[in-house]
């Protein structure tokens, strides 16, 4: 497989890859960092590579690697979306960031939800990520993530089910003004 | 019919979401949510869910062009051990290793990984014009936006044991954020800025981080300027002849 191949293969999954990435590690633009290392790795191990089996499985493999990889370096020393040293004055307080957003009306309300979103996202395991992230993000279908993943069919739709639940119910612990007015 | 049984149930609720009802199930499955405000404000819940999930993390197509680029690329960036403070940590550990609980811990991992042990670690050191370009492609947006001098000193004393304070900037220069992008380091840290609404990054890092593949540029009128003190090394990336924004850095005094 030449460099041409290689870079339309992976074209053809990046999505995927950095799905799987950014529910490993938890965060989009260390997903991003990790692709792009997983595929200067999987490029420089070509040659391993058996021409007829499954590039996909075998990039992911990596891609798998370098996230665990990552998160295994980087531990408590990981970086966040929102300004890091603000995590130790409680997760409640308003994120500098968002204040930006706060005079653009709908986006402000779509940014404190995506805050909320992304805080609870960190409960999940990184299988279940992963499998929710494929399936609302990419639209796989169980059976795609099965292969993609390696995990049965039923174990991943598990895991999005149970992710959904679980979100659910704490995005709807946060807005007690929206379930009032319900009646 | 009791309540009970009129109730939808969470499988129900996923098979509808997951549209893998038949017509019968579905018309039946609607016919009865529209009695059910519970059920109703789940599902539309679910829905702002998914698109929340969607804004978040969908894929950047600029990742996709950066890897075309790199596998394009006539020579591949070097890949290399991460340096500084988490190597030395490694030397004491390796040290530390002729104990039996450390033996077995290696081999553990030895044998997890088979035959990709030779895998690199995931930090490269990087120029910084790379990353300035990348950055700037990809919207200059930073981590997050900082306007707040005490987080700001608080972070680069995280990072870089260091607290920093950056003094008002002269009319038409703006501090925007942090970024942590790499370069030097893994803990390296970014300041996205603009002067006359030119983007412009300044990067921090311990002055031990410092390498001279950061430097390099292969675009003439991209310019990356280096300053050091306080133990700190300091580069400024932008397309002018003379850096601009990192003269306004200091220590913070309240942190001293």
């Amino acid at each position: 497989m030449g460099r041409r191949q290689f870079a339309e293969e992976f074209q053809t999954i990046y999505r995927r890859l950095y799905l799987v990435a950014a529910g490993i590690v938890g965060d989009r633009t260390e997903a991003e960092d990790i692709v792009q290392e997983a595929a200067v790795v999987a490029f420089r191990k070509l040659d391993k590579f058996q021409a007829g089996s499954n590039f996909a499985a075998w990039v992911t493999a990596i891609v798998k690697h370098c996230a665990a990889n990552y998160n295994r370096k980087l531990g408590n020393r990981r970086t966040f979306a929102t300004d890091p040293s603000s995590l130790d004055q409680g997760g409640d307080q308003p994120a500098t960031g968002r204040s930006i957003d706060t005079s653009e009306g709908l986006l402000a309300i779509e940014s404190e939800f995506d805050d909320d979103l992304f805080r609870v996202l960190q409960q999940l395991s990184a299988d279940a990520r992963c499998c929710l992230l494929l399936r609302t993000v990419d639209g796989l279908s169980y059976a795609e993530i099965s292969s993609f993943l390696d995990i049965p069919a039923g174990t991943a739709m598990s895991h999005v089910h149970r992710s959904k639940q679980l979100i659910r119910r704490q995005i709807d612990v946060t807005r007690p003004s929206e379930k009032a007015s319900d009646g | 019919m009791t309540d009970h049984e009129k109730r939808l149930t969470a499988e129900q609720l996923e098979s509808y979401l997951d549209n893998t009802m038949s017509p019968d199930e579905k018309s039946d499955f609607e016919r009865r949510l529209a009695i059910d405000p519970q059920a109703t404000r789940q599902i539309q819940l679910q829905r702002d869910v998914d698109a929340g999930l969607k804004r978040i993390f969908d894929p950047p197509q600029a990742l996709a062009d950066e890897i075309q680029r790199l596998v394009e690329a006539e020579t591949l960036p070097e890949v290399r051990p991460v340096l500084g403070k988490s190597q030395s940590h490694r030397r004491v550990w390796l040290a530390a290793a002729l104990s039996l609980a450390a033996m077995a811990a290696w081999a553990a991992v030895a044998w997890q990984w088979g035959d990709q042990e030779e895998l690199e670690p995931l930090f490269q050191p990087r120029p910084l014009a790379n990353i300035y370009r990348e950055t700037v492609a990809r919207g200059f947006r930073p981590y997050y936006f900082c306007e707040d001098d005490e987080r700001f000193a608080q972070t680069f004393l995280e990072r870089q044991d260091v607290p920093l304070r950056l003094t008002s900037l002269p009319h038409g220069q703006r501090m925007v954020g942090l970024s942590y992008p790499g370069g030097l380091s893994q803990d390296t840290t970014a300041m996205l800025c603009y002067v006359d609404e030119t983007p412009v990054m300044v990067f921090v890092d311990r002055s031990q981080a410092d390498q001279s593949i950061v430097t390099a540029s292969a675009e003439p009128e991209l310019k990356v300027h280096r300053r050091e003190f306080a133990g700190l090394v300091i580069y400024e990336v932008l397309p002018l002849n003379r850096a601009v924004v990192m003269e306004h850095l200091s220590v913070a005094s309240s942190h001293r």
